[in-house]
């Protein structure tokens, strides 16, 4: 037998194993016996291992809102440095961050270089880009007139799956009828239509409704499983006040949580935690759960909120509960929705507890499924303009100071400390005089580019997200893609388009 | 002194708790006038006062607090007003756009503000009183008042303290070469009904919505002005320090 034919033997059992062992003799061991080496080495045996089914029963996709991928390595340093025995940090993984399919995601609107949530999520829940501020509406429509909608209504994945006879579900710890959720099940030219009374006159006049009440007014076979999250006064007309004190918004006097709950076979209605936890799923086929008037509290503050709210990990766990009771499976759409506050707040310590909180609910929804069945996706729909910058040494708190590898602190030009953490705009902005650009020639090779724009509210970014993926379909996750892929995705993996459509 | 008394116990018998013209405010306060004075009975929580604040280079402006309960508002100017709720919400309200941007619990708290509400129901924070000298007891139009003198931020201080509205009749941040001095110039009941007819009928928007709503143009024109209140509202801050600003909005400090 010659060397070649032992290696295609080799090759045939592993293909990586083989590149391991036949260019070990020639790397020292100082290399070789580097658990740098063995861990990767390992980490590309397992992949060599990987086979995707191509089939979906189920799908979850995951969306943090404003987590860009300077989020997600701050938020993996942030969760690795609270772990006891930890070895600075750096070495962990968001439980998402280990899927074996990554792609990079483009995510401008079409009217927008830097885009915002409303154009972002249709695109991923039609499979169509539209402007930034339009739920599920194509281009063609105008921002905030009704009439220009008429016709260029999009179907969602949500409507697709209930034709299919699938269950549904949306989750999210903003408001329901904020842009991101709204986008899986509402179609709205203007994302700020979140109650009737935000309505303009053209609206009332030509026909379109609050995207509340879109959750609710469906037909039986069209409604959603499970809606969870905030925005209880969208929901409650003004003449009540919720159990948490707060007046509702609506001015047609209608009460939806009621609607909800007559609407539909085995409904329920839940606002606080005790409730949360008392469902019974056996006996529930459509829960709505509103906990607070408007956003949930951020993670950091859950604890603090007046009549205690579930965490996007137990409302992801019971939803999960929910879903699995149907045979032919399931789509559940989870927006961790206010990553992208803390962030235009300037706030990271938030923006990261709350992106820890979203890799807790995709890990407990990997333990509650299988990926034989079950595609997983996890992604953002932008980004934001959030640094980690410096040279901070290994294991240097990520919220801390920059202190060099000797352990000094490092100090910037005007002899002041600097965290590693920082923003390019935003409220956290020195107030001092900045050059006026207007005869500047900023195209210049030689202009040094301003930081630290204030601004009341820091911005999004127009850099790609990531997206991760585990289950069946998930190898089509791969390359830069434009965002609205991740619904052709979907469809194909879990052979949505087939019917009504 | 006869008289004053008097006075005070007619108030509560027989005066009814309506708005008060111009001069019976000033009789109202007035320590000297030998004349029977109207005093109305007045409720600490649901009142209405307005203070007359004068600062170190003789400027001048009107402080306006209106409490409902454990809810109160300010105004400081014609274009802002700001409400405390006891749910712990801090609104900014623009009475002519009718609109209002409320930050709530989480959004102060990622926004690092802080709020001496004692301070603020108070307009002088309670604590101060710790840090002075009682001086005398005098009685001030309808108004008992316990007097206090010390340093506060350094400076030698006087305060007229009314213990049955829990708010001062006047003080003086620096005695001798005054830097700021508040005065009663109004003090009303307010009804409750009337406290809500102040804020009713605003468009509002939650402060974590401002980021997401740069295409509205009130919003982009207030994030063009600076509209976000940094805590620099009030006459002390948490730390008993003087904060000067007139309007207070406009005015960072981080
Ligand atoms: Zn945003």
């Amino acid at each position: 037998m010659n060397v070649m034919n032992i290696k295609r033997i080799a090759a045939a059992i592993s293909c990586s194993l083989m590149t391991v062992v036949a260019h070990a003799a020639v790397l020292p061991a100082t290399q070789t016996d580097s658990q740098w080496f063995k861990d990767s080495a390992a980490n590309v045996a397992a992949k060599a291992q990987v086979e995707t089914q191509k089939t979906a029963k189920n799908v979850i996709l995951f969306v943090g809102d404003g987590m860009g991928v300077s989020t997600l390595t701050a938020a993996r340093i942030f969760q690795g440095q609270q772990q006891p025995g930890n070895q600075g940090g750096e070495e962990g993984f968001l439980s998402f961050e280990q899927f074996p399919h990554t792609a990079l995601v483009k995510t401008y609107n079409t009217n927008q270089q830097t885009p915002d949530s409303a154009g972002t999520m249709t695109a991923m829940t039609t499979g169509v880009k539209t402007k930034a501020g339009i739920i599920s509406i194509s281009d063609t429509s105008l921002r905030g007139n009704c009439l220009s909608s008429k016709g260029n209504e999009l179907v969602t994945l949500v409507d697709l799956a209930n034709a299919k006879g699938l269950s549904t579900g949306i989750i999210s710890t903003a408001r329901l009828t904020h842009a991101t959720p709204a986008a899986a099940y509402a179609k709205s030219p203007e994302r700020d239509w979140e109650g009737d009374a935000n309505l303009p006159a053209e609206a009332v006049a030509n026909g379109c409704t609050d995207i509340a009440s879109q959750l609710v007014m469906r037909d039986e076979a069209n409604a959603l499983t499970v809606a969870l999250g905030g925005g209880r006064s969208y929901f409650l007309p003004k003449e009540i006040t919720d159990g948490e004190n707060k007046a509702g918004k609506r001015k047609d006097g209608k009460d939806l949580t009621k609607t909800w709950v007559d609407s539909f076979s085995k409904a329920a209605y839940v606002w606080d935690k005790k409730g949360f936890d008392a469902v019974d799923v056996a006996n529930t086929d459509h829960l709505l759960g509103l906990f607070n008037p408007s956003h949930m509290e951020y993670e950091a503050d859950r604890a603090d909120d007046v009549a205690g709210e579930p965490s996007l990990t137990e409302m992801t766990t019971k939803s999960l509960e929910m879903l699995k009771k149907n045979d032919k499976g399931y789509l559940l759409i989870v927006e961790s929705g206010r990553i992208d506050h803390a962030h235009h707040a300037g706030n990271a310590s938030r923006a990261l507890s709350d992106a820890v909180e979203l890799s807790n609910a995709v890990k407990a929804a990997m333990d509650a499924t299988s990926s034989d069945d079950t595609l997983i996706m996890v992604t953002a729909d932008h980004s934001h303009v959030f640094t980690i910058a410096g040279y901070p040494k290994r294991g240097n708190p990520i919220l801390g100071l920059v202190h060099n590898v000797d352990g000094s602190l490092a100090t910037a030009n005007d002899n002041k400390p600097y965290t590693t953490l920082a923003y390019t705009n935003g409220p956290g902005a020195v107030v001092g005089v900045r050059d006026d650009l207007t005869s500047v020639d900023t195209q210049n090779k030689d202009f040094m580019q301003q930081a630290l724009i204030p601004m009341e509210s820091e911005t999004h970014a127009g850099e790609d997200i990531s997206l991760h993926a585990r289950g069946p379909g998930s190898n089509l996750v791969q390359g830069v893609i434009e965002q609205n892929v991740i619904f052709h995705i979907i469809n194909q993996a879990q052979q949505l388009g087939g019917t009504k459509y | 002194m006869k008289n004053r008394l008097l006075a005070l116990i007619l108030s509560s018998v027989l005066l009814p708790t309506l708005s008060l013209s111009a001069t019976a405010q000033s009789r109202m306060l007035e320590s000297n006038k030998g004349t029977s004075v109207d005093c109305p009975t007045l409720i600490a929580e649901h009142l209405k006062v307005q203070y007359q604040v004068t600062n170190g280079k003789g400027q001048q402006w009107e402080m306006t607090l209106i409490r409902n309960g454990q809810d109160f508002i300010i105004q400081r100017d014609a274009a802002t007003f700001e409400q405390w709720t006891s749910h712990g919400e801090y609104v900014r309200y623009f009475p002519v756009e009718k609109r209002s941007v409320t930050y709530r619990k989480g959004d102060l708290r990622a926004l690092n503000v802080q709020h001496d509400r004692d301070q603020l129901y108070h307009v002088v924070s309670p604590k101060l009183q710790t840090h002075m000298v009682k001086t005398q007891v005098q009685q001030l139009g309808c108004f008992e008042t316990q007097g206090f003198a010390g340093k506060v931020n350094g400076l030698e201080s006087q305060l007229l303290w009314i213990d049955t509205i829990g708010l001062p009749y006047q003080f003086t941040l620096g005695a001798t070469q005054p830097n700021l001095d508040y005065k009663l110039v109004i003090v009303e009941p307010f009804s409750g009904d009337a406290y809500s007819a102040l804020t009713q009928d605003f468009q509002d928007i939650d402060f974590a919505d401002v980021g997401d709503s740069e295409s509205d143009p009130f919003i982009a024109k207030m994030i063009n002005q600076g509209f976000i209140e940094h805590g620099s509202s009030g006459f002390y801050n948490s730390e008993g320090q003087a904060i000067e600003a007139q309007g207070g909005h406009g005015n960072h400090s981080h």
